[in-house]
Parts: C-alpha cells; sequence; structure tokens
C-alpha cells in the first residue's frame, strides 16, 4: 500500500485537530473588541437617548445626530482605508490589502447609507425637507455611489486573476475625485446658496450632548475595527475555498487517474480500497467543525 | 421675558420628533445588526469548507 | 510615447472616419436627447433657456459612455489586447492616444450638440472664448477619465451597464464646472465672468489628474500578472 494517494490518506488521518480550531470568524481578538464596541455601543445609547437632554432649538431630533455624525466619520474613514489599501495593493501586490479594500468598501456602503438616512430623517422636521443640495450631503451620496461601483466591480471581477491589480486602480481613481467633487459642490453651493447648513445651527453643543457625540464617534470607530477585521476574515475564506475546491478536484482527479491504473494493473483488486480512509478523512474534519466553540 | 421663560415656551410648543428618532435608531440597528449576521453567518458556512490549517491569515 | 499615442489615436479616427458609427449614430443621439429634454420641460423656451447649460453637457456625458463603449469594442476582441502589448507601444502612449480618439470624437459631437441646442433652444452664445476654453478642457477630462475606465472594464461581463455607474458618478465634476461656466457665458443664471473662470481652471485640474492617473495606471491595467 505505498501509492500516492493511500499514503497521502494515511498521514492524514493521524493528524491531530487542534482544539481550538476556529470555525467561522471569532477569535480572542475580536471577541474582546466586539465585547468593548457593544458596551460602549450601550453607554452610548443610554446617553443618546435618555441621559442627554432634547436640544433647544431641535429638540428631540438632535438625538438623529448621534448616529449621523459618528457614521459619517466611519463612512470617511472607510473610504480612506480603502483608497489606502488600494495604493498598497499596487505597491506590496499582496491578496491582504485587496480583502482589506474590499472589507472596508462594504462597510463603507452600510454606514454612508446610514449617514444619508438618518442624515434626511433628521432634515426632514429641522429644515422641513428630506434633502437639500449642500455640499457635505452631495459629496456623501456622490461617495456612496463610488462605493456601490467599486464594489460592483469587484463582483464582475470575481475569480478573475487580475481582480486585485484592476479593483485597486478603480479604487484609485475614484479617490482622486473625491477632493474634486468636494471642492466643486463646495463653490456651487456657495455660488447659488451660501455657506453649508450647520448640522447644529444657534445650539452650542456642551456637556452631556458632547459626551454622548463623544461615545457613539468611539463606539463607532471601534464597531468599524470589528466589522473590518469580521469581514476581512469572511474574503480570506471566500478565497481558501476557492483554492482548495480547486485543489480538492485535482486531488480527486489523480486519485481516479491512480485508481484506474490500478485496476488495469491488478484486474481482481477492489478498485475503491482507499474510500474507507478518506471517509475517515472527511469525518475527522467534520467533526471538527461542530465540536468546536462557536462566536 | 426672562430666557428660562422663553426657552420653556419654546420647548412646549416644538414637537417632540420622537417619531423619526426612533425611526433613525431603528434603521441603524436593522442596518448594521443585518450586516453583522450576514457576515458571521457567511465566516462560519465558508469556513466548514476550508480545512483547519487554512482558516486563517495569522 | 507621443509617437504611440499618435499611431492609436490616428488608427482609432480612421476606423471612426471609414465606419462613421460616430457620425451615424451618435450625433442623432445627441440630437434625439435635446429633443427628449425638450419634451419632458414641455417646450417652455424659459425654462429651456434657463437649463440650456445643464442639458448640453448631460446630453455629452451620455454620449461620451456610448463613444467610450465604442472606442473599446475593437479592442476588447478576444486577444486583441494581448496584441496590443507585445506590440511593444508604450501603454502610456495607447492611454493618450485612445484619449485623443475619444476627445475627437467629442469635440465634434459638441460642435454640432451646441448648434443644435441654438436651434431648438433659441439659445444666444454669450462669449465664445469661454465657451471654446470651457469645452476643451471639460472634454480632455471626460475623454481621459472615459479612457481609463474603458480600459479597466476590458473584458468584464455586465460592461455595459458598469461602465455608466463607474464613469458618470467620477465625472461629476465636470457636469458642475462646465454647466456653471456656460451659464456665464449664455449669460443665464447668476455666474459672474471671473467665477466662469475659476470653474476653467477646476476642469482644467481634473482633466491633468486624470491624464496623468491614466498615464501610469495604463501600464499595470495592461499588462498581465
Amino acid at each position: 500500500m505505498t501509492s500516492i494517494d493511500t499514503g497521502l490518506a494515511q498521514v492524514r488521518t493521524e493528524v491531530e485537530v487542534p482544539r481550538d480550531a476556529p470555525v467561522g470568524t471569532g477569535s480572542r481578538a475580536s471577541r474582546i473588541l466586539g465585547v468593548v464596541t457593544l458596551v460602549l455601543t450601550a453607554v452610548g445609547l443610554a446617553y443618546s437617548l435618555i441621559i442627554s437632554p432634547p436640544d433647544a432649538n431641535q429638540s428631540n431630533a438632535g438625538r438623529l445626530l448621534y448616529i449621523h455624525v459618528p457614521s459619517a466619520i466611519v463612512a470617511y474613514v472607510a473610504f480612506g482605508v480603502t483608497a489606502l489599501a488600494s495604493v498598497m495593493v499596487l505597491w506590496r501586490k499582496t491578496e491582504v490589502w485587496d480583502l482589506i479594500a474590499g472589507a472596508s468598501a462594504e462597510i463603507g456602503i452600510v454606514f454612508t447609507s446610514l449617514c444619508l438616512i438618518t442624515g434626511m430623517l433628521w432634515g426632514r422636521p429641522i429644515w422641513g425637507v428630506y434633502w437639500t443640495w449642500d455640499a457635505r450631503l452631495t459629496t456623501t451620496a456622490l461617495l456612496l455611489v463610488l462605493f456601490v461601483g467599486y464594489v460592483a466591480l469587484r463582483r464582475a471581477l470575481a475569480g478573475t486573476a487580475n481582480r486585485a491589480k484592476w479593483c485597486a486602480i478603480a479604487g484609485i481613481v475614484a479617490a482622486i475625485d473625491v477632493p474634486i467633487v468636494h471642492e466643486s459642490t463646495n463653490w456651487w453651493v456657495t455660488l447659488h446658496q451660501g455657506q453649508t447648513v450647520r448640522l447644529l445651527g444657534e445650539s452650542e453643543i456642551g456637556g452631556s450632548m458632547l459626551f454622548s457625540l463623544l461615545l457613539m464617534m468611539v463606539a463607532g470607530l471601534c464597531g468599524y475595527v470589528w466589522l473590518l477585521l469580521v469581514r476581512f476574515r469572511v474574503g480570506y475564506l471566500a478565497e481558501r475555498v476557492d483554492e482548495y475546491a480547486f485543489d480538492e478536484a485535482i486531488a480527486q482527479r489523480r486519485a481516479e487517474a491512480a485508481s484506474q491504473q490500478r485496476t488495469a494493473a491488478h484486474p481482481d483488486t477492489p478498485a475503491h480500497r482507499d474510500t474507507p480512509s478518506d471517509r475517515a478523512d472527511t469525518h475527522r474534519i467534520a467533526t471538527a467543525s461542530t465540536s468546536t466553540e462557536v462566536d | 421675558m426672562d430666557l428660562t421663560t422663553i426657552q420653556l415656551a419654546v420647548q412646549r410648543q416644538t414637537p417632540s420628533y420622537w417619531g423619526y428618532v426612533l425611526t433613525g435608531y431603528g434603521a441603524a440597528a436593522v442596518a448594521i445588526g443585518g450586516y453583522v449576521a450576514h457576515i458571521v453567518r457567511r465566516g462560519r458556512k465558508l469556513s466548514r469548507q476550508v480545512p483547519t490549517d487554512k482558516r486563517r491569515w495569522l | 510615447m507621443l509617437a504611440d499615442a499618435w499611431i492609436i489615436a490616428a488608427k482609432d479616427l480612421r476606423i471612426e472616419w471609414r465606419s462613421r458609427v460616430a457620425f451615424n449614430q451618435l450625433a442623432p443621439f445627441a440630437l434625439v436627447v435635446l429633443v427628449l429634454f425638450a419634451f419632458a420641460l414641455d417646450s417652455q423656451q424659459t425654462v429651456l433657456a434657463e437649463a440650456t447649460p445643464g442639458l448640453l453637457w448631460i446630453t455629452i456625458l451620455l454620449a461620451l459612455v456610448l463613444c467610450v463603449q465604442r472606442t473599446f469594442v475593437t479592442e476588447g476582441a478576444p486577444g486583441l489586447a494581448d496584441q496590443l502589448r507585445l506590440s511593444g507601444l508604450d501603454p502610456a502612449g495607447i492611454f493618450l492616444g485612445k484619449t485623443l480618439g475619444v476627445f475627437v470624437q467629442l469635440v465634434a459631437l459638441e460642435i454640432l450638440t451646441f448648434v443644435g441646442a441654438a436651434i431648438l433652444y433659441s439659445t444666444e452664445f454669450g462669449s465664445v472664448g469661454l465657451m471654446i476654453c470651457t469645452a476643451v478642457a471639460a472634454s480632455v477630462g471626460l475623454a481621459a477619465s472615459g479612457s481609463l475606465y474603458g480600459a479597466l472594464l476590458l473584458g468584464v461581463r455586465g460592461r455595459e451597464t458598469l461602465l455608466p455607474l463607474l464613469l458618470l458618478p467620477v465625472v461629476a465634476p465636470v457636469l458642475i464646472g462646465a454647466t456653471s461656466a456656460f451659464q456665464a457665458a449664455l449669460g443665464t443664471g447668476d455666474v459672474t465672468l471671473d467665477q466662469a473662470w475659476r470653474w476653467v481652471g477646476l476642469l482644467t485640474a481634473f482633466a491633468v489628474a486624470y491624464l496623468l492617473a491614466g498615464v501610469f495606471a495604463f501600464g499595470p491595467l495592461l499588462e498581465d500578472t
């Protein structure tokens, strides 16, 4: 029993599956970060919704700013990370940076949409309209469209060899655009309407309101890092699944070819001698999956 | 009239807008919660298809 | 680099001259869009006259998408991208050549569209110098960013819908700038002439940024890892 495939199967069944082999994307680091984020968010919500007083001019609608402003910050941070990671992809040419760029872009879509939605829900009672063409809102709306285009390109290029490079170029090209968009919408608005509308109008922010805002900002950024970590791992796993499926297919094909040769050489030997060890091997992987802790 | 009275008067006349606030916070919970559930579930599904030594980058 | 650019541009324009797609299809398309705008805005002369700068440039943006699709359809034929790479032509030169080809077609379309608007919307052209500078600066930027995305999407499935989705948001500043400058040139809206020249400056900055981006990105784009 020295044929190649049986030898491999023997080696595989002898390898002990480590006790903490992870299923899913949890890890000690991500769990700690997740708990921190949840705690910060909980306290932040308590402050935003209950402890901080309603604004003198905006009444409770001002509470929407405790989500609107942090999500805007996260959206722009996510954008910056995607742009930076795209540059790194072209410079270092590693898969890691491509995965970071993609993960950050997806998260950016979530938070940019949230920023626009809360902005609209805030604008309706305060300004009377859901939307106004001020520089900040317009740039954020365009940012969303740029993100969506980038993610659409990633999906369309899925599985192609040069995806990382092309998406990186697309990311950088879109990133160049953002300062130009910002400048041009600024000029455009000042031409027609005057300065960008200040979110807080006449009120001064202070005390518990400022604290709520800061808390939610920190919670938002911690949440972003956690999401980035998890989404990065998901992207990494997706790449490994593709690779592994490919390797499996090749190994299987070789096994078939070898067993065909053996049947041709020894017509009386049962062709599927190596099947029990293969079954044991997949069984071991399956038990490993179900027995380890879930995050 | 002193400042407090005016402020109180304004507060009495301005609606509380809780509907908008709760819609906004609810949308945030749904969007973020939904996204988290989606990627965690996807992560578990994918990691079952990969042998244990290849699951993590570090 | 420039010699290679010239070769590519000449090839594209020669193909265009022989097949006359731009002439037969893009030009009527631009005119149809102008007519559709008149329908949409209920053919009220005042509204059309005020909106002319914006309508003109939206028409040009839509024509740009079609023009870029067309310019890169010949390159998308299988194996042709490899031939381009192996031909020894400088990638930056290929980019500049493509950009020049698109630029020439755009300018031709613009002349036609502006004349069409003059007739259909009864526009009166004021400062022609400003208009020409604006159109040139805008067109360079549009051609450069269009060529960049056109090449990026070579061979990508779904590129017909991906190109507008990717390109149009990126050229939004060009729309804002060109429209504002034209508002000053045509005397509609409340943009003054010096503000208009600042907008031309912005359009030039956009054009330069995307020319540089294309020159640097085309090498990695065309090479096969």
